[in-house]
């Protein structure tokens, strides 16, 4: 029996954890966590500030889950150091030991340090904490910084509590990273539709105030009366214990791993926002700070650490949403390419469009906006990184169709390939 | 061995009887598109196939739910969601490799098949006996004993 301790309670830690469970592991797990709340769902947290579902319905696991699941939590601890030679680490409340190591330590939200961003009324939305605080305060007038999925999110969310929202982005459409620009100019027409204010090419460069936040600055002009700002910018992977207790860091500044989610340090593992994986399609580094990585590689991880051999296959980034009753969907990679051997399909109306990107006969990236059909096809297409042509020669023998159903409904978006011979 | 819905493509007519009392049976009321099970009309050949929840081993609906409601049933091996904690964010229905996610307009939740606890209507009230409620090793023998018949010559 050996002691396995796991930084962190969130989507990777807790999928390790279960992962120990299900298998029928001996060890004993010690799970530590900075917060003291059980496992939620930071996903769901827009939904909580809108007051869509209550506060209980953001838990996934109750504090009785982790003793039947074999698990010590222990709540409220801060990790200082790991020691590594030495077997240890050393916390709050006492020094413990390790035989292996889970890092899972998640990521920390952006904040820039410009002129007025440490005044009361600045905020970022990360945890269960943040939301509370955004609650306390309660905004009459707010700004969001930085357009991505929980900047949206909680645009959206603000808006449905009656505040007024102004929405900056810095890059010419909104969502930059999932969205190409034809959907993004829906999400926006749909947000202005209900209110939200969106600024495009903005880049927010000082907030005015005394004690309190009164008006933002941007690079053309002043919002004035706001109370609050939130800062949406980005996620960083929290990789300080890894990078004192001496594993190394890619490039993207997260934790060094390779498919087995090893570190460069021997029984140290990590998985998660923290880590720098790479990518399904294209095997190049990526930081996929999302919720089904962070699962599967909690998964990986575990599974490995007990000696079984599973290399992880790489991170493919999707986000499902829903803006006001549209929803939308983005998989792979969306953001428009010059590499030679790619091109676009797109489809579009007043209140729909879907685009798909090609490279080298193969779709590597879908997204669609009000549009409900075939999307787990297509998402079954990039994750197999099948060609156009195996598709059409899939979809014309009855015998090969039979065994690959799950991707016939693909096929109204695959009729719209330029070039294609109705069968 | 865990139960399953299987489907023999070649028996489908797509009389859609299986979504009618699918709907009925979970929601009271005749409305296909509430049902836990789907028909792909392929238009060119005019084929018809039903999607279904397969009780993957290790479903990626699981993986991708944001608020981890899916888990799979230790002895009956079916996959299990709380419904009542789905917030509809869909992300299940994207990641299923077999479009068995099924959108439940009422609500604002996913759904999915759950067997019936072990005695599928689908199943039962199929004219065409396309679905079955059997496990691998019965469904290999019937194969078997299906291409054995076809191949006698008398």
């Amino acid at each position: 029996m050996q002691n396995i301790i796991i930084i962190g309670n969130g989507a990777a830690a807790n999928s390790a954890a279960e992962t120990f469970y299900k298998i029928g592991s001996k060890d004993k797990v010690v799970m530590l966590s900075r917060e003291r709340e059980p496992f939620y769902s930071p996903c769901a947290l827009p939904d909580y500030l809108s007051g869509y579902i209550k506060r209980e319905k953001l838990y996934i696991k109750k504090h009785t889950v982790y003793p039947e699941q074999q698990v010590r939590l222990l709540q409220g601890v801060e990790v200082h150091e790991v020691d590594y030679p030495g077997g240890r680490v050393r916390t709050s409340q006492g020094d413990m030991s390790f035989d292996r190591l889970i890092l899972a330590t998640g990521s920390r939200p952006v904040m820039p340090e410009i002129p007025g961003s440490r005044l009361t009324g600045n905020f970022v939305l990360k945890t269960i904490g943040d939301v509370e605080y955004i609650m306390r305060h309660n905004p009459k007038h707010a700004v969001i910084v930085g357009s991505g999925n929980i900047g949206l999110e909680t645009a959206v969310a603000l808006a449905a509590r009656k505040c007024r929202v102004c929405l900056v982005e810095k890059e010419q459409h909104i969502m930059p990273r999932v969205f190409g620009p034809a959907v993004s100019a829906h999400i926006q027409r749909i947000a202005e539709e209900n209110g939200i204010q969106v600024m495009t090419g903005e880049e927010v460069v000082g907030v005015q105030g005394g004690e309190r936040v009164q008006g933002v600055e941007t690079g053309t002009g002043v919002l004035p009366a706001v109370d609050t700002v939130i800062w949406a910018v980005g996620m960083k992977p929290d990789t300080r214990l890894a990078r004192e207790a001496g594993a190394a860091l890619g490039d993207l500044g997260g934790i060094a791993v390779n498919a087995y989610m090893q570190t460069a340090l021997q029984a140290v593992y990590a998985c998660g926002d923290c880590v720098q994986t790479f990518d399904l399609l294209c095997g190049e580094p990526i930081l996929s700070l999302l919720w089904p990585s962070a699962r599967q590689q909690g998964k990986i991880a575990a599974l490995n650490n007990m000696g079984y051999d599973v290399p992880y296959e790489g991170a493919l980034n999707y986000i499902t949403g829903e803006i006001f009753g549209t929803s939308y969907i983005s998989i792979g990679n969306n953001v428009p390419d010059t590499r030679p051997g790619s091109s676009i399909v797109q489809q579009g109306g007043p209140d729909w469009h879907w685009c798909y990107h090609i490279w080298e006969e193969k779709i590597v990236g879908f997204e669609a906006i009000g549009v409900q059909q075939g999307l787990s096809a297509m998402m079954n297409l990039i994750r197999k990184r099948m060609t156009i042509d195996r598709y059409q020669a899939i979809l014309h023998d009855p015998c090969l169709r039979n065994q690959a159903i799950g991707l016939l409904p693909a096929q109204r978006y695959l009729d719209h390939y330029p070039g294609q011979v109705k069968g | 061995m865990e139960k399953i819905i299987w489907v023999d493509y070649a028996l489908c007519t797509g009389c859609e009887t299986c979504r009618l009392v699918c709907s009925y049976n979970k929601e009271g009321i005749f409305w296909p598109s509430l049902a836990r099970i789907k028909l792909w009309r392929e238009k060119d050949q005019g084929q018809v196939y039903p999607l279904t929840c397969k009780q993957c081993a290790s479903p990626p609906c699981a993986d991708a739910c944001l608020m981890n409601i899916i888990t799979k049933d230790p002895v009956s091996g079916v996959n299990i969601r709380e419904t009542e904690m789905c917030i509809g964010c869909r992300a299940c229905q994207a990641a299923c490799p077999f479009d068995a996610g099924v959108y439940h307009l009422q609500q604002d939740i996913v759904v999915s098949c759950d067997t019936c606890q072990g005695e599928p209507v689908c199943v039962k009230f199929c004219p065409h006996q396309a679905l079955a409620f059997t496990d691998l090793d019965e469904m290999k023998r019937k194969k078997q004993k299906k291409r054995a018949e076809q191949s006698i010559v008398v």
